[in-house]
């Protein structure tokens, strides 16, 4: 089957009970980060359709016809999107294993609410678990990025 | 954790999910909604079945207006949609986290599972203790002896839809039928609720009345994810001060919600005196079990503090 991942078209074989998870890091896409499997952690988080889902709570299948997005198609080492700088610049990612899901959340969330209160960003953040940075240099850099969109 | 093998079926229509799982009963068949409780039990090796007929590409099921909503409709959706009920927009925005709200659908949430700290384990855990009834049986960890499960009634928008006297609409092998949401749940952790085999929830409908005041109250640890550890719907109805409705459910202190009993208050004012009577009421109607986060005394405990303050609230306070 087909799948559109991060405006690609890739080809993949897959078993019917495949994840999407699975399938993303069996593609190299191993930005996709497996923490818990359960749903409760955030790591796995992708875009379907511009909205933040749990890759290991979605079946590859379903996913289908869909546009995904990843942390990779969200920028590179050496291009780095305007979110991912800031969580570099104010130290809003440690370890870094939960940051791709912070980022896939933080950016689809920016869309949907371009000027948002630290309120609304903790909420919006609150699927997703960091054990190093205790959030406030997450909500930092989610705050400066809505500033630094609204300036543009 | 890996999920076990199954076949995937995705149907387009209804009717099609319906012959799908008549055909597959005998080997064993399971609907896919959202997947949020589904796959995570399945990972756990919980109601595991060889066949899994998806119902997300049912476009009949996504649709959503003012008072009848498809069962498919996800929860992230439901925010979005104008009017809807202030007391299913409390409970939604309070059901798990936002990642999980995209995908989890409004029928997936009356027919979650109920939970069970002995329960919701990996196999490696309960084969530790022995299992328990609900799992691989045969003997019940909360409640020694018991010959009925005892798991918890975890579902955030049932005990507020229960309130609204809410409507389900089935489609099964013997054509459709349709139930009041307070009929549909039974007294028993395995065997939830009046589901026949093979029937699928289409449809949550309820009586639009704007006038109506609606309210979810939800005790947890933590401010997201979380199941309920008690919730508490509300619908009433106040005409000049008097009460011309008054409609209260507990979630998460039983198997099924509680219905706390307000007749008697019904063409009164609702006064300081009467919520403390419907608090005290709702206190003694609750024998909540060791079963999930927190004591049982102390959620027991809240009932009234939470009854209280959605009453208050719902009557203007503040």
């Amino acid at each position: 089957m087909t799948l559109s991942i991060n405006g690609a078209q890739k080809t993949v074989a897959l078993a019917p009970h495949a994840l999407l998870l699975d399938t993303l890091r069996s593609l190299g896409l191993t930005g996709t980060k497996r923490g818990c499997d359960m749903g409760t952690c955030g790591c796995c988080a992708v875009q379907v359709d511009g909205l933040p889902v749990l890759s290991c709570l979605l079946l590859t299948k379903e996913a289908a016809g869909k546009e995904i997005s990843t942390i990779e198609g969200l920028g590179t080492p050496n291009n780095l999107a305007p979110l991912q700088r800031l969580f570099w610049e104010v130290g809003g990612s440690q370890c870094g294993f939960c940051t791709p899901g912070f980022l896939i959340t933080a950016d689809a969330f920016l869309r949907s609410n371009p000027d948002p209160t630290d309120q609304e960003i903790r909420e919006a953040i609150s699927g997703n678990l960091c054990r190093c940075t205790g959030y406030t240099k997450i909500i930092k850099a989610i705050r400066l990025s809505a500033k630094e969109r609204a300036k543009e | 954790m890996i999920l076990p093998p199954f076949l995937l079926h995705r149907p387009t229509t209804v009717d099609e999910a319906v012959d799908l799982a008549a055909l597959h009963q005998e080997e064993g068949v399971s609907f896919l909604a959202g997947g949020t409780d589904l796959l995570p039990n399945w990972k756990n090796r919980l109601n595991n079945q060889p066949h899994l007929i998806s119902l997300q590409s049912i476009p009949s099921l996504h649709d959503v207006e003012s008072g009848k909503i498809g069962a498919l409709a996800t929860l992230h959706s439901l925010l979005g949609f104008s009017p809807l009920p202030q007391g299913l927009r409390e409970a939604i925005e309070v059901v798990a986290s936002p990642l999980i709200r995209t995908t989890a659908t409004i029928g997936g949430n009356l027919l979650l599972d109920t939970r069970c700290h002995f329960f919701n384990q990996s196999p490696f855990w309960r084969a530790t203790v022995g299992s328990c009834l609900k799992a691989e049986g045969p003997v019940c960890r909360v409640v020694p002896g018991a010959n009925s499960c005892v798991a918890t009634f975890s579902s955030d928008l049932a005990p507020l839809l229960m309130a609204m006297d809410a409507t389900l609409s089935f489609v099964g092998p013997q054509g459709e039928r349709s139930l009041p949401l307070r009929t549909f749940y039974q007294q028993d952790g395995i065997r939830r609720m009046v589901l026949k085999p093979g029937e699928i929830l289409t449809t949550i409908s309820w009586h639009d009345d704007p006038t109506l005041l609606t309210g979810y109250a939800k005790l947890r640890i933590r401010e997201a994810w979380d199941f309920p550890l008690l919730g508490v719907g509300c619908a009433m109805g106040l005409c000049e001060g008097y009460l011309s409705n008054l409609s209260l459910f507990l979630g998460a202190v039983d198997s099924i919600p509680i219905e706390v009993p307000t007749e008697s208050f019904l063409g009164e004012p609702l006064t300081d005196e009467a919520i403390e009577v419907i608090a005290k009421s709702a206190y003694a109607r609750v024998k909540p079990m060791k079963n999930v986060g927190l004591t049982p005394s102390y959620r027991k405990r809240m009932v009234p503090v939470f009854v209280r303050r959605l009453l208050m609230r719902l009557r203007g306070d503040h």
